[in-house]
């Protein structure tokens, strides 16, 4: 059997640190936010090159932090990708906006900056670029056609912690940006948890009260706001991870490198496209196959689990129908949709797991 | 020594077909699951070279173990004789009291499916592209015949012809047909109940059930009926 990733190896390699760590918390009695979130967050800004860091619950309420802090509201529009998971465009509606898709490119996955242009607007107010997979996506051409009609740019990083776009980390180029602590994340807490970076005084300071009820001294709420309060626990949990962070995402750059070097050769399914100023930091292997349905299931059969990231792209989900798009608008993202899977990788794996894996791969088309 | 009885033929009693078969030997089935759990797919596929060829005893119980193992499906009463192949055979289904003869090769997809029903019998160096191929029971297979279940599609015709796509037709051969010797059917056919293809044809279209074929593409003869010009022989020995 092999897993598609597994938490416990990950918790059994610094059991002694967590425990010890979570147990300071039961003991301290502050249990919400306190001293551990408040490092937790000095550590993530410095990490991620930035001034500020506001931890929340999930990677949600980063996004939609973020949207309310860059001003996005009701009527207004909000350019983003179909080929994300659901929260990038949930959030987006959180704000009361609508959101516009643009097409992905087909090497990365990520939004395709040659389409952008044409879809902003006078209601465009903020640009979501989605690092999927843990690579960047082009921040440059981006921010250039953002920078001209001085759109604020929220890199959704949910996926990409650690990564890196010509030497700049994600989170640090954009107006903000998003992580998630999900469990499964390159940095992941033992339950819910997110944060936002950004580099504004100013935008800090709002999202700040709004995850907190927007208060800033308590029962004085200045905004309408929300309860995206971090737990002490999550915060030192994720502390101690913090410090593994770039010992693990070495680990999966590793095997990211050997599955592709492995199956690189391979005529009948497309490994993912690295760009050589990019880090990709490997939150997901996901090669590309036309067989890919076949696959799954040979490889379930072979006691490999695998995943789909993601199967219905989100401008084609039911919950999502009153934006009106149709199968056909956006053929990059619907294409990926049938053709990606996603391989097991963590960074405890071990090397002949993905020896293994490719191996079945190669065997589906041995002739 | 004289070639007078050239010319002459004789009946004799079928072999495959009217034998009751022996069941499997009662470690048969053990012996099968404690292969597949002890070598997986992959180290199945390696042990079979081991025993592929040989003719003597533990070869031949230890093919039929193998072929047990490693299908999706296999009933009992299976033989198979050296030098036999396979590719993904864990797409194959194959039924009770088959034979598979020496050097017959079968070659499926990963995300194929080849089902061989009860009592077929395969001569030998047969070859089956087994993509979706289903063989109904009791088929007679001749030495050499050929099933070919994909063709590529030849386009865009600037790139060289192995690297375009393949595109698999279903090959379904009814129950009691007879395929002769070198005869190939093509991607797409069906083969009808109980029809008979002469040796050496090439089916390119479906065969109609009990009907007779042959020729290069293959083309109707006749009727299969009780009075088969095969069985109007001379009984009479030598004159």
């Amino acid at each position: 059997m092999i897993p598609f990733l597994d938490l416990k190896a990950q918790y059994q390699s610094i059991k002694s640190e967590i425990d010890a760590a979570v147990l300071g918390v039961l003991a301290s009695g502050q249990y919400i936010l306190g001293e551990e979130v408040a490092r937790l967050e000095q550590e993530f800004a410095d990490y991620c090159n930035v001034k500020h860091a506001i931890a929340v619950n999930t990677g949600t309420s980063a996004l939609h932090l973020s949207l309310l802090a860059a001003g996005v509201g009701p009527g207004d529009e909000v350019i983003t990708v179909p080929f994300t998971f659901v929260a990038t465009v949930s959030a987006i509606c959180y704000a009361g906006a609508r959101p516009v898709f643009v097409d992905v490119e087909p090497v990365t996955l990520t939004m395709d900056p040659a389409q952008l242009e044409a879809k902003v607007t006078p209601r465009t107010k903020a640009i979501i670029p989605v690092h999927l997979y843990g690579q960047m996506a082009d921040m440059d051409a981006i921010k250039a056609i953002a920078d001209h009609y001085r759109i604020p740019v929220i890199e959704d990083a949910c996926q990409a912690h650690g990564a890196q776009y010509k030497g700049a980390r994600a989170g640090s180029i954009g107006t903000s940006g998003c992580f998630s602590f999900y469990p499964g994340k390159n940095l992941g807490a033992c339950g819910e948890g997110g944060i936002v970076v950004t580099n504004s005084d100013d935008q800090a300071k709002t999202m700040r009260m709004l995850r907190d009820w927007g208060q800033e001294q308590r029962y004085h709420h200045l905004l309408k706001g929300f309860n995206y309060r971090m737990d002490a626990i999550q915060g030192a949990i994720l502390r101690i991870k913090l410090r593994h962070l770039e010992a693990w995402t070495e680990a999966r750059r590793a095997h990211g490198r050997r599955y592709s070097l492995l199956l690189g050769g391979s005529a009948n399914l497309r490994t993912p496209g690295e760009i050589t100023d990019r880090r990709h930091v490997y939150h997901v292997y996901a090669i590309r196959s036309r067989d890919r349905d076949a696959l799954q299931r040979m490889l379930s059969a072979e006691g490999i689990q695998s995943g789909l990231h993601y199967p219905i792209p989100a401008h084609l989900q039911k919950a999502h129908a009153d934006l009106g798009c149709q199968p056909g608008d956006f053929p990059i993202s619907e294409a990926a949709a049938q053709e990606v899977l996603s391989l097991p990788i963590y960074p405890e794996m071990p090397a002949w797991h993905v020896d293994q894996v490719a191996a079945a791969l190669e065997y589906a088309y041995v002739s | 020594m004289s070639a007078s009885r050239a010319g002459e033929a004789r009946i004799v009693q079928a072999v495959h077909g009217r034998h009751e078969r022996p069941a499997d030997p009662a470690y048969q089935a053990g012996l099968a699951e404690e292969l597949r759990q002890s070598y997986g797919r992959a180290g199945l596929i390696e042990l079979y070279g081991r025993f592929a060829t040989g003719d003597g005893v533990v070869d031949t119980m230890m093919r039929k173990a193998i072929w047990q193992a490693i299908t999706r499906s296999c009933g009992t009463g299976l033989q198979v004789a050296g030098g036999a192949g396979f590719k993904h055979p864990e797409t194959f289904e194959i039924g009770d009291g088959v034979f598979i003869g020496a050097q017959a090769y079968i070659q499926g997809r990963f995300d194929g499916t080849c089902v061989i029903g009860d009592n077929v019998w395969i001569g030998p160096m047969a070859y089956f592209d087994a993509r979706d191929l289903v063989i109904e029971d009791c088929v007679g297979w001749g030495p050499g015949a050929k099933v070919l279940g994909s063709t590529h599609t030849a386009l865009p015709v600037d790139v060289p012809i192995i690297r375009t796509d393949l595109e698999i037709k279903p090959v379904r051969i009814g129950a009691w047909a007879d395929i002769g010797t070198n005869a190939t059917i093509l991607p797409g056919v069906t083969i009808g109940k109980g029809a008979i293809v002469g040796a050496g044809a090439v089916v390119v279209s479906d065969v109609e059930p009990f009907s007779v074929v042959a020729g290069v593409p293959a083309k109707f003869i006749r009727w299969r009926t009780e009075a088969d010009p095969v069985l109007d022989i001379s009984h009479g020995g030598r004159s």
